[in-house]
């Protein structure tokens, strides 16, 4: 494992640094002394299936000879006359296209005309001439889409060579690699047989790879759609970004079947996508990868790191989109398409790395991450693979699948784990807005609970079953009324969670008659509210201070010796706040903490603390408690509460 | 005639209790009113009544208090609360009479008969075991005085092993104590019982779970109890009550 990182680290610093390395590979390529090679000799004693390499019978030519040679028809026999390198050697970082002129000669000792099949690596162009053609016709292959293509449905790696009997026929050839990859170029002479068994192996090793691609096409572009459709039903962004990054990877894969298979589909409409969808699609991909990812982990700007990474790299890669696809109208010889050919993929997984290392490192508790780790991991690994499989020369042991296959495959797993990290996000989701719709019922009920405190209750049916006793029709019915208003208004209120203010005053104001009646005599009430909020339609949590006033009168008010309590309640608008006073002049809490604490008032303070906290989103809730004092002597308390103006 | 005094700190309390009282219960002399545990003290000293209606909820010294202060108590007691789950509680396992405010007339009336037909009372030793009761660090309530035909007999709950239903009558199976008859139905003890101790197996069983010796398994199945006793499980209780015992 350790050996195979070093071996993939090693790569990678290769492909940075490597230009200078090329460049001495290009000396070779410099002027010796050298003798023409002789033709290869074609003979009828040849087996009937035969590849030959023809290296020796090989020599290289300066750069442009072919185009300069189907202009003037002038053979330069100084500039033939260097040896074949068969290492494709990059010229410059920027400018990493390979282009060869290669010189051969074939005479045919048969007294048949004979036909034999050149091929020469795999270049993206490739285009040959017979030098003893007058006319100068050029056949042309490659996997570039061309537009002066022989056919285009031919495997277009082999030309063929047409050899009179009897004569010397020589060719001149022209090789164009896109690539940066060091790679082989055999120059390869194969007989009629040996290019039908290779033709029919290669079909064999396209159908197989055919099928394969069609799985992953449509296994990915399914999932994509069904994304799509989870977008529509969950309004989650998440889900968008994802399918529009799935349809990328989809493309992608579907360009890598047409290169891989030799099927022309988008390419038979736009002859360069092969070459330039590539780029393109990586980058569409990385941004809307980036982008998913922060909507699904709920990236915000507390996580520094990770935002702004995430957010300058998208940036760029957008930047870096748009700029890619300037190549469409640029001519296909660009230094900037065969840039971006050939170092899309490497910078783009570049740029993830740090990203899924901030992302192992960060210390987000979100569950989906695990998931996303992983699918990140897994394809970051296979690009990394694919890279060094490539750029090692490895891949030439590949036969029957090419190593981008090992992406494709982990683009799939990826997919799994982001479809389950996604599933799992709405599970979670789901979960939440069921806890929080019992909760807020929880949070209903014991609010009610708490403004209906039973002592309360009890006691003031009580109270108007006295008025019965003693004949008092009319209180008692004032005050059933009285009572039957208060229990109408809580329960009205306890669904909502912020009522206008006059209502919750004139509830308020029931209460405390209500009490009086209980107490009969033990304290007075005075009520003094700003005219501001009583002309506004303010809005308040419902009886929020009643479990002040409650307090109020049962530990201080009512614990007094004589009847000359006072409750004073004053509201006043105070800059964005409503200032609620409650103010008695009862025991204090000191003395009344030493007489038994009511339990259900004390339950009401809480749920009152907890709803101010709610209602105004703070901390800590915005109430201050005093204890007032006489000379010394404890003489009541005050309570301040404010509640946010909304 | 029974002579009586109500202790309420909320005149609109005792004015409801008296009235209903002259007019329904005219046997019933109210002799007193006090309006907090301080004045009622003196008063009960004074008057020496035969019941007083005592409220629990009362500012700074509650019904109970009162009660812990007076070293005599030869009076019955009817308790009158509003709303508190847990004195009832206690209330019901010294078998005090209670009334629930607002007062029905004909729970008013039934407990002044109630009373009335007693020949002597036991307020000393029932007051003892709800202060008992209620002086336990967690809350718990362990002793319950059960009525029986013979006055009320003094238990703690822990030494209860299982209960018997006897149409309006309970057999109670006590750890070394010959079992008692209850004037009180199965039901009334399954309400005020522990349910995480007590545990009805059967429309005429209450088990105490801590004395299980095994289970036979059958239809509902049946209980071997530490007494040798066996004890049936219906079929509806079988699920709930293996879930009871942690199976």
């Amino acid at each position: 494992m350790i050996a195979f990182l070093r071996n993939i680290a090693a790569a990678l610093l290769l492909q940075i640094f490597s230009f200078s390395g090329y460049a001495q590979d290009s000396s070779l390529s410099g002027k010796k002394d050298f003798t023409a090679p002789a033709p290869f000799i074609l003979t009828d004693t040849l087996p009937k299936e035969f590849s030959v390499d023809i290296t020796d019978y090989v020599t290289s030519c300066r750069d442009g000879f072919f185009d300069s040679y189907i202009k003037n028809g002038q053979l330069d026999t100084e500039t033939t006359q260097q040896p074949y390198n068969e290492l494709t050697a990059r010229k410059s970082l920027l400018h990493p296209v390979n282009e060869i002129n290669i010189f051969f000669s074939v005479q045919n000792t048969s007294a048949l005309e004979k036909y034999l099949y050149f091929e020469c690596g795999s270049p993206d162009l490739l285009k040959l001439v017979n030098i003893n053609d007058p006319e100068r016709k050029i056949q042309t292959g490659g996997f570039l889409g061309h537009t002066n293509r022989v056919s285009t449905y031919s495997p277009n790696r082999y030309l063929i060579l047409q050899l009179p009997p009897g004569k010397t026929s020589s060719f001149l050839v022209y090789l164009k690699f896109m690539g940066s990859y060091k790679q082989r170029v055999v120059p390869v002479l194969l007989s009629e047989k040996a290019y039908q068994a290779r033709s029919i192996a290669n079909i064999d090793r396209t159908r197989l790879q055919l099928i394969y691609h069609s799985f992953i096409i449509g296994g990915i572009f399914i999932i994509s759609l069904f994304m799509f459709v989870q977008f529509f039903l969950n309004k989650d962004k998440a889900y968008l970004f994802y399918a529009a990054y799935g349809l990328c990877i989809s493309l992608l894969s579907e360009k890598i079947m047409e290169l891989n298979c030799n099927i022309h589909l988008i390419s038979h409409f736009i002859p360069y996508y092969v070459f330039y969808s590539h780029i393109i699609l990586q980058l569409f991909a990385s941004f809307f990868y980036i982008e998913f990812l922060r909507k699904l982990l709920n990236i915000s700007k507390k996580e520094k790191r990770i935002w702004w990474y995430s957010y300058v790299i998208q940036r760029l890669i957008l930047v870096a989109c748009i700029a890619a696809c300037t190549v469409f109208f640029i001519p296909e010889n660009s230094a900037f398409a065969a840039i971006a050919y050939n170092y899309g993929a490497f910078v783009s997984t570049i740029c993830m790395i740090p990203l899924l290392v901030l992302l192992i490192l960060s210390k987000k508790k979100d569950p989906a991450i695990k998931f996303v780790i992983a699918g990140f991991s897994a394809v970051v690994l296979g690009t990394v693979t694919v890279i060094y499989i490539n750029r090692s020369g490895l891949y030439q042991s590949f036969n029957l699948f090419h190593p981008i296959s090992i992406l494709e495959f982990a683009f799939i797993l990826e997919m799994i784990c982001f479809g389950m990290a996604l599933g799992y996000k709405t599970y979670k989701q789901k979960l939440e807005k069921e806890t929080m719709a019992l909760q807020k019922s929880e949070t209903e009920i014991a609010a009610l609970k708490a403004q209906m405190n039973p002592h309360f209750i009890f006691n003031c049916i009580n109270s108007i079953d006295a008025f019965i006793h003693s004949n008092d029709k009319y209180n008692a019915t004032l005050y059933l009324n009285k009572f039957a208003k208060l229990l109408r208004n809580i329960l009205d209120s306890s669904k909502q969670n912020a009522v206008a203010f006059t209502k919750d005053v004139e509830t308020l104001r029931l209460y405390i008659e209500l009490e009086e009646l209980r107490h009969e005599n033990k304290f007075k009430t005075s009520i003094q509210i700003d005219d501001a909020l009583l002309t506004n339609d303010y809005k308040v949590p419902p009886l929020i201070i009643q479990p002040f006033v409650e307090n109020a009168i049962l530990h201080g008010l009512k614990n007094r010796e004589d009847n000359d309590g006072l409750l004073q309640i004053q509201v006043k608008k105070a800059a964005d706040k409503i200032e609620y006073i409650i103010r008695d002049n009862g025991i204090g809490r000191k003395a009344a903490g030493l007489i038994a604490q009511n339990k259900e008032s004390s339950y009401g303070m809480q749920m009152s603390f907890d709803r101010i906290k709610l209602f105004n989103g703070e901390e800590n809730p915005s109430v201050q408690i005093m204890d007032l004092h006489d000379d010394d002597i404890a003489s009541g308390t005050e309570v301040k509460v404010f509640l946010n103006i909304i | 005639m029974i002579t009586a005094i109500i202790i309420d700190d909320e005149a609109k309390g005792r004015l409801a209790l008296r009235e209903k009282l002259a007019a329904y219960c005219k046997q019933v002399n109210v002799l007193a009113e006090a309006s907090n545990g301080q004045e009622a003290l003196l008063l009960i000293q004074h008057h020496k009544p035969q019941l007083i209606f005592l409220d629990i909820e009362m500012p700074k010294m509650n019904g109970f208090e009162m009660l812990s202060a007076l070293s005599e108590k030869k009076f019955h007691i009817i308790f009158t609360t509003a709303y508190d789950q847990y004195a009832i509680k206690a209330i019901k396992y010294a078998a005090f009479d209670y009334l629930l405010k607002p007062i029905d007339i004909e729970e008013l009336k039934t407990a002044v008969e109630k009373i009335e037909q007693k020949q002597n009372h036991q307020t000393q030793t029932q007051a003892e075991l709800l202060q008992q009761n209620l002086q336990h660090p967690k809350k718990q309530l362990n002793k319950l005085a059960i009525p029986t035909l013979d006055g009320l007999l003094f238990f703690d709950i822990n030494d209860i092993i299982h209960l018997e239903a006897n149409s309006n009558y309970t057999f109670i199976h006590f750890l070394n104590k010959p079992k008692i008859t209850a004037s009180k139905t199965l039901k009334e003890f399954e309400e005020i019982l522990p349910p995480g101790i007590f545990f009805r197996t059967h429309h005429s069983h209450l088990i105490n779970l801590n004395y299980i010796k095994r289970y036979i398994k059958g239809d509902g199945g049946q209980i071997e109890l530490q007494n040798g006793n066996y004890v049936d499980v219906s079929r509806r209780k079988k699920e709930e009550f293996l879930k009871a015992i942690g199976h």
